[in-house]
């Protein structure tokens, strides 16, 4: 049965308070009075009614919105009306580049759509589904957001500094400034480290025993998928830090045979896909008695080709942009 | 009331494990090779016996009414069933309504095969895509530009060749050229002008003959691009109708050096696929095409349909375990090879190479009397 999908664009301001970025010439203070857009998209169907609460869905680093999109459609297919944003400095359609990265802009980006969807929806209640590193984001903003009524988290970060160590095969955050390297890859892409290790330590970004702290003070619930075979996180200190035994609203599942990046294998991803849409629409839709709706294959590539191409058609855009501007920089060099 | 769990596991199949497992599926030993062929496929063709009715019937009048104990049976001895089988029955060991996609053969012979897959079918088609092109490197979405000669996916239908080539959107950042059944050869010479002067690496997807045909127009405009190892062409589906303008490879490969600018032969790599085959083949740097663990092949002979022994040329059989939603147990109408290679490439597999389509009435005669059977 095809569901009509409907995928909206929307673009969300945010100032950002105590970000900073590297220029060229070294670190610079960003002007905060000017706000900077995020791209929000909006995916719905006719089976979501104008009372249904909504749930934001956050990216893994380095992963744009649209890789998210199956997720999206069976949740949009069940009546939820589902939000999706690129981070700011990030991947994807939002302003700024992920060489200037740093988690508080990944916080504030997260916390200004929460806001601006609880605003749209009337309030509280919004429902929060986050992955990898946004996942330890979540963790902070929850623990002070009184707009958040669920958490969802899949490969959740909870000891940055490990699993940092782990990815990069280097612990960074054990240098002096002056020896940090200017960008360190991520999956072959720059990321800048000054502003990212200044803003590690600046707002205690760093060790597991802070995010125990803020799990400490959540009272929403939480269910958290693991890998069982993440070489990036520690499963069982995913466990430590959740801590389902002493915690009745809290639920940790073990996806079997899956590495971090466990939307590549597309059996589990399913599995993982239901199981979702099973806690969402349980907190969500806690009145429906029809059955779950799974959108079907085809359904979903076609929704995912549209989503990669309106990406992509922004980041062809973005390219001709800078192209123009080489071009033009080396005309006037050459006049 | 369901009651609250503070931990659920959930389990992957073990064939999925193996399927969606990257760059590992080509680090198993020869003997870990063998012993998941043997578990998979074998399972796979017990799982279609029981759920496909009419392989059931064939399997019945082939082994002794299924008196034999089937767990035991040799790889080589599963019952096949001829691609032209495909194209007469519906061979379905899933519910119709789990069907996710029927799959038309480009019927380049005549009457299309229509293949069921279901999504876990095509899931694992995706998981062999994925794990093959490990072969040809491992680029991350934001490294790569792709352009497909082909239509895209919504131009190629059910068309399954188009389809599965246009599959490759959904890895990497992809541009098709095929609009309304024009090739758009221009807008592909002017997204390479602008690809030339990027950093990213370039795939080109396409049938040999759409690259005969940019070729051939760059020759014409008198245009060479130099993009040295910035490219790779990747070519599927063979000369079909346009076989009469078949080049050989080589040819085609250095023409691919004059007009392209590519500096190695193993820049260029051909890909294996048939509509009733669920798992795409890969070619390496050394142009071998790897077999992954959870399908079995073998060449027969066109006389009695025997397995003939490693490196000799018969008709090609195949035996793949990911899929789900049809029995995927067949002799086709290629002529090749199978043999186990310590590849330079650093994979040690099972290869095949195809050599020629089957062309005389005698050699097809086999097929079309086991279809007989079949039917």
């Amino acid at each position: 049965m095809e569901i009509d999908l409907q995928l909206e664009e929307f673009d969300v301001q945010c100032s950002i308070e105590g970000c900073s970025y590297i220029a060229n010439e070294g670190q610079v203070e960003r002007n905060n009075s000017i706000p900077r857009t995020i791209k929000v998209w909006k995916l719905s169907s006719d089976k979501v009614l104008d009372t249904g609460k909504p749930v934001v869905i956050s990216s893994g680093f380095g992963r744009s919105m649209d890789q998210m999109g199956s997720l999206a459609a069976n949740l949009a297919a069940n009546g939820v009306p589902v939000y999706r944003y690129d981070s700011l400095d990030h991947a994807g359609m939002s302003d700024g580049n992920m060489v200037d990265f740093t988690l508080s802009t990944g916080l504030a980006s997260l916390e200004a759509v929460i806001d601006w969807v609880a605003q749209r929806h009337g309030g509280s209640d919004v429902g929060l589904v986050s992955t990898s590193l946004t996942a330890r984001i979540a963790y902070r903003l929850v623990s002070t957001s009184t707009s958040i009524a669920f958490l969802v988290t899949a490969v959740g970060v909870v000891h940055i500094r490990k699993t940092l160590l782990s990815v990069m095969g280097e612990d960074y955050s054990s240098y002096r400034e002056e020896e940090l390297p200017a960008t360190v890859d991520f999956e072959r892409q720059p990321i800048g480290t000054i502003g990212f290790y200044t803003d590690f330590f600046k707002n205690n970004w760093l060790n597991k025993e802070e995010t125990i702290e803020e799990l400490r003070t959540i009272n929403v619930p939480i269910s958290a998928f693991i890998a069982n075979g993440d070489e990036w996180i520690d499963r069982s200190e995913i466990e430590e830090v959740i801590d389902p035994s002493a915690h009745s609203n809290r639920t940790v599942f073990i996806m079997e045979d899956c590495e971090h990046n466990f939307g590549k294998n597309l059996r589990s991803a399913e599995y993982f896909l239901i199981s979702v849409t099973d806690i969402v629409c349980g907190y969500t839709l806690p009145d429906r008695d029809e059955e779950r709706i799974q959108v079907g294959f085809e359904q979903i590539l076609n929704q995912s080709i549209k989503e990669r191409r309106i990406q992509r058609s922004y980041t062809k855009k973005s390219r001709a942009k800078e192209r123009a501007h080489r071009n033009s920089i080396e005309e006037i060099c050459e006049s | 009331m369901e009651e609250r769990k503070d931990k659920v596991i959930i389990e992957s199949e073990e064939i999925d494990t193996i399927i969606f497992s990257g760059e590992k599926v080509w680090r198993h030993t020869k003997e870990e090779q063998e012993a998941i062929r043997e578990k998979m496929v074998r399972e796979a063709f017990l799982y279609h016996v029981d759920s496909c009715g009419e392989y059931r019937d064939y399997v019945g009048r082939k082994i002794d009414n299924l008196s034999v104990d089937l767990s035991s049976i040799a790889l080589s001895d599963i019952p096949l069933i001829p691609t032209s089988a495909y194209k007469k029955n519906t061979l379905l060991s899933v519910g119709e309504p789990d069907v996710a996609k029927w799959c038309l053969s480009s019927g380049t012979n005549g009457m299309r095969s229509r293949v069921p897959r279901d999504k876990t079918s095509l899931d694992r088609l995706i998981g062999s895509l994925d794990a093959g092109s490990e072969l040809i490197n491992h680029y991350y979405e934001h490294e790569v530009e792709v352009l497909n000669l082909g239509p895209d996916k919504y131009e190629a239908g059910d068309i399954w060749f188009s389809y599965v080539m246009s599959l490759i959107e959904t890895l990497y950042p992809t541009t098709c050229f095929i609009n309304e059944g024009t090739f758009l050869i221009d807008d592909a010479l002017a997204e390479l002008e602008l690809l030339e002067q990027e950093s990213s690496h370039v795939m080109i997807s396409s049938p040999p003959f759409l690259v005969m045909e940019l070729i051939k127009s760059l020759k014409s405009k008198g245009r060479k691009f130099n993009f040295g190892h910035r490219l790779t062409i990747i070519t599927a589906g063979g000369w079909k109708k346009r076989s009469g303008e078949a080049v050989p490879r080589d040819t085609l490969v250095s023409l691919c050096r004059d007009y392209l600018g590519i500096e190695g032969d193993d820049q260029f790599r051909d890909v294996f696929n048939q509509v009733e085959l669920n798992t795409v083949i890969f070619e390496c740097s050394e142009g071998n095409k790897h077999l992954p663990p959870w399908v079995a092949a073998f060449a027969r002979s066109p006389v009695d349909l025997q397995a003939l022994p490693e490196g000799e040329e018969g008709l090609m059989s195949f035996l793949d375990a990911s899929a789900n939603s049809y029995p995927c147990f067949y002799v086709g109408d290629d002529l090749g090879i199978v043999e186990h290679k310590d590849c330079a490439c650093g994979v040690s597999s099972k290869t095949i190479s195809i050599k020629r389509r089957v062309q005389t009435r005698d050699t097809r005669g086999c097929a079309t009397s086991i279809m007989t059977e079949a039917t």
